[in-house]
């Protein structure tokens, strides 16, 4: 046992014991500093100074703090070598982890955005993605209520351009 | 409080009705009072027996704690301050108020949200206000999700917009409003008609697409036969400064075209030139003054490579799915990548003829190799057959030798080729269908003086081709595996260099395999498993013979019953006479001992037990490691332990519990003792209290354990 524990605790010393997250709406995450650290913006603030007792996080909303450090915590459990945990656990792990509605999901991404989780942002972004295969352009402005500013010549020449891919 | 959950019929109604509105706002403000009648009338019906229930003790508390609960929820929609039209004035009140009257909802300045207001009133006032809550809330968390969607930062949008790479799916995004279209154009890096692709790419919309996409940096052309090279080489003039990867595989590619491409696209760092038609070869080949080796490599060719020449930069051409067509067909039906393999509307006539090439291909591959890379050591052309698929539906027409010959020319000073198809699924169950290799194909293998490894797999090899290979000196390995071989394959050999034969999945004959005894008598390593042609002679032909192999394999890994039979009725006592030099034997793929008692008649045991009796007959003093045993029961460990008293190392697979694990253990324990040779015992799937006490028993053993699920 002691030998995993000197080995993470090699390359990342500063890195032990919790800190306290503070979300914009004053809800307050006692989180393990590596969970933490899975975020590239938390990560930085703790290598800066390691004295700090909290962060405060102020464009992240409590319910998708949660949410994010949910998801770090389950990725440094299943990214360790001897967590058993397959890719493919992994895998449906993640897509069960984006079934939320939409709302949560954008809050989501500007939370993954802001805090620098690259994974978290790639997995929602392509959920986002998905949502827009398969629909006419009237479809997704339908479905996200986008105004369409294009004068109607100009969506003609993007059709006029295109129209040789839909033969 | 928590919210009432609305029912889901219901909400899927209300996300119907507002995605059906659009964003003009008098089709908004109808679908809301729309929305409030059907909410009126369906809601009311729905919560009329909880109202009558409760008409006596709900009437303001209950308004109350409905209001509470929708203002506790007002700060959790998020972006309602960033929105810069809120009505600020009419922002919910923070605090619950008694009075009824609805908080008028901030929303996006399309939404009429007195109508929404008004709908919500009226809920509350026919009694279901807990339900007109739940829809309102509802109602604000679908629109504020439209409204975060619009307000998403530039880059955030980009992001998700890379994720979809699929070209006409761009353009209908591009379609949708004004920033949408120039952050598509924006943030498209790679350019690919691979997937997807139905229509034909002309120069003009090649022209126009990087005309649209200003930022690519990968350009995959593969399989564009409709691009003329003038059209490449103008685009290369105009965006080839940017790109870092080219794929012209497939198109029509000129000389000049290549040779231009340095000056041109000189960040290139990996340009695609596979599948390009076979005249052009030759001359696409650069001469020593254009430029330094390039790979027909399919991962890829290194800028690197790009240079004066250093006599010979590049000793390995590898390249795996080269497919030639010839020159007069002007649209290549494309196979690569999974076009024709999912049968994407390839009429099979097209790929017939584009199979069907006047001459050998292969020859005027070599002729161009020859004159690329004079000094090519090795060459792997596998896979670059018919998939099996296609041979399924198609025969090919012999190729005329003459021709062949005619063009034949002094072969590479190759040291190891490789051709064939080795992973196409399917072979052995088209075996009889396999495209023959004529001697004309490989007639130049007749004079590759230097070759050392062979491997025609999944072919069927001439006899005169076979007889050109027997007379390779240098040839140490041959890979005849999945082969359809002749009558007589080893007629008039002499090859006693040959050291590694792999027949595996082939259609060796008894009389086959006896040949072999006598022309290959050097043999190391012999694979013969799943040759189901062969009969009980082989047995006897292995035993006689070989007298220095080392490794063999002869166990089908299917074990028809009639092999069974025969494999017992030819004693394989036999086989382990006089093997001096047999250190591995492969008998993993013993079927369940009971076919095989079965059909040996009662009594005579288990195989596997008969077998090592055989084996330790002949074999106690010789090293004998990589032993795996399938079902392996308690009995047949105690043989092993009997007669083969220097085993090295003990392998028994997850499939080995016939018995009891405890009886395994048990048996283990008591044998092991016996094994004073024993270093290493591997074992799946033993209860972790039997592996406790075998530690125990055992501590100088090795033993190792492996988790069924990660196996191998």
């Amino acid at each position: 046992m002691a030998t995993p524990a000197a080995a993470a605790a090699a390359p990342a010393p500063q890195l032990e014991g919790d800190i306290k997250l503070v979300s914009e709406d004053a809800h307050e995450f006692v989180t393990p500093k590596n969970v933490a650290a899975q975020c590239k913006m938390i990560k930085t603030m703790l290598e800066v100074s390691e004295e700090q007792e909290f962060i405060n996080l102020p464009n992240v909303k409590g319910k998708e703090l949660e949410k994010v450090i949910e998801y770090c915590r389950y990725h440094v459990q299943a990214d360790k070598p001897d967590s058993g945990v397959s890719d493919n656990d992994k895998k449906t792990w993640d897509e069960n982890f984006v079934k939320v509605d939409k709302e949560t999901l954008f809050n989501l991404i500007m939370a993954a955005n802001y805090l620098d989780v690259k994974s978290l942002l790639d997995l929602t972004c392509a959920t986002v993605a998905n949502m827009l295969k398969n629909k006419t352009p009237e479809e997704i402005r339908r479905e996200f209520n986008i105004k369409n500013d294009l004068t109607p010549e100009e969506e003609e020449e993007i059709k006029r351009e295109s129209a040789w891919l839909y033969q | 409080m928590e919210l009432p959950v609305l029912p889901a019929d219901d909400i899927n109604e209300v996300e119907q009705l507002f995605a059906a509105t659009g964003d003009n706002a008098p089709a908004l403000r109808a679908t809301t009072r729309q929305f409030g009648r059907i909410l009126t009338k369906k809601l009311r019906d729905k919560a009329q027996k909880a109202v009558k229930q409760s008409e006596q003790v709900v009437a303001p508390p209950k308004s109350h704690a409905a209001l509470g609960s929708l203002s506790d929820a007002q700060p959790a929609a998020p972006s309602t301050s960033d929105i810069p039209t809120a009505a600020e004035s009419s922002a919910p009140a923070p605090a619950p108020t008694p009075t009824p009257s609805p908080p008028a909802p901030s929303g996006p300045p399309d939404v009429d949200v007195e109508e929404v207001g008004s709908v919500f009133d009226r809920a509350q006032r026919e009694g279901v206000q807990e339900l007109g809550v739940s829809v309102y809330h509802q109602l604000r968390r679908m629109l504020d999700a439209m409204y975060i969607f619009c307000a998403l930062p530039e880059e955030v949008l980009g992001l998700i917009l890379e994720h979809l790479t699929y070209l006409p799916l761009a353009f209908t995004i591009a379609r949708v409003s004004r920033r949408f279209r120039d952050i598509v154009f924006q943030s498209v890096r790679v350019l690919s008609f691979r997937t997807g692709r139905t229509a034909v790419v002309h120069d003009e919309q090649l022209h126009s697409l990087m005309g649209r996409f200003q930022l690519v940096t990968e350009l995959d052309l593969h399989g564009c036969p409709g691009l003329t090279a003038p059209a490449i080489a103008r685009e290369m003039e105009l965006h080839g400064q940017q790109l870092v990867r080219l794929d012209l595989s497939g198109c029509l590619v000129t000389p000049q075209l290549v040779q231009m491409l340095p000056a041109r696209c000189p960040r290139l760092a990996s340009l695609g030139l596979s599948f390009i038609l076979e005249p052009l070869l030759h001359n696409v080949c650069p001469r020593p003054r254009v430029a330094g080796a390039y790979y027909w490599d399919y991962r890829g060719w290194n800028a690197e490579t790009i240079g004066p020449p250093r006599g010979c930069p590049t000793s390995t051409f590898v390249t795996t799915s080269l497919w030639v067509f010839p020159m007069a067909h002007r649209h290549i039906p494309f196979p690569g990548h999974g076009c024709a393999r999912r049968g994407a509307g390839l009429p099979v006539t097209e790929v017939a003829k584009g199979f069907c090439p006047a001459r050998p291909p292969l020859i005027g591959m070599m002729n161009g190799l020859r004159e690329l890379l004079p000094q090519l050591g090795e060459l792997d052309l596998s896979q670059n057959y018919i998939p099996g698929e296609i041979v399924d539906r198609l025969s090919l027409p012999p190729q005329d030798p003459a021709t062949a010959t005619a063009t034949a020319m002094a072969p590479l000073p190759l040291r190891r080729f490789y051709y064939g198809q080795r992973t196409v699924i399917g072979v052995a169950r088209s075996r009889m269908q396999l495209p023959e290799v004529q001697c004309g194909e490989l007639a130049w293998l007749g004079r590759a003086r230097d070759l050392e490894v062979l491997s025609i797999q999944g072919t069927a090899p001439s006899a005169t081709l076979l007889t050109c290979i027997g007379r390779l000196r240098e040839l140490t390995e041959l890979d005849l595996s999945s082969c359809k071989l002749p009558r007589d394959p080893f007629a008039g050999w002499d090859a006693t260099q040959i050291r590694v034969l792999n027949l595996a999945d082939s259609t060796l004959s008894d009389e086959g395999l006896s040949a072999l005894v006598r022309c290959c008598p050097a043999l190391r390593s012999l694979d013969v498993s799943n040759c189901d042609k062969l009969g009980p002679l082989a047995m006897d032909a292995v035993a006689r013979g070989f007298p220095v192999l080392q490794e063999l394999a002869m166990f089908p890994s299917g074990c028809a019953e009639d092999f069974v039979n025969n494999f017992l009725a030819g004693r394989p006592e036999a086989l382990t006479r006089n093997r001096t030099h047999l250190r591995a034997l492969d008998l993993s793929s013993c079927r369940p001992a009971m076919d095989l008692t079965a059909s040996a008649g009662p009594g005579t045991g288990f195989p596997q037990a008969k077998l090592a009796a055989a084996l330790a007959d002949r074999l106690p003093e010789k090293r004998r490691r990589g032993h795996a045993w399938e079902e392996l029961s308690h009995c047949g460990l105690a043989y092993v332990a009997a007669f083969c008293p220097r085993l090295e190392r003990l392998d028994i697979p997850e499939a080995a519990s016939i018995d009891h694990p405890e009886r395994i253990a048990a048996a283990i324990t008591m044998a092991v003792p016996l094994l004073g040779s024993l270093r290493w015992l591997s074992l799946d799937r033993l209860p972790e209290r039997n592996l406790r006490a075998l530690r125990k028993a055992l501590p100088a053993l090795a033993i190792e354990t492996r988790a069924s699920g990660s196996a191998r």
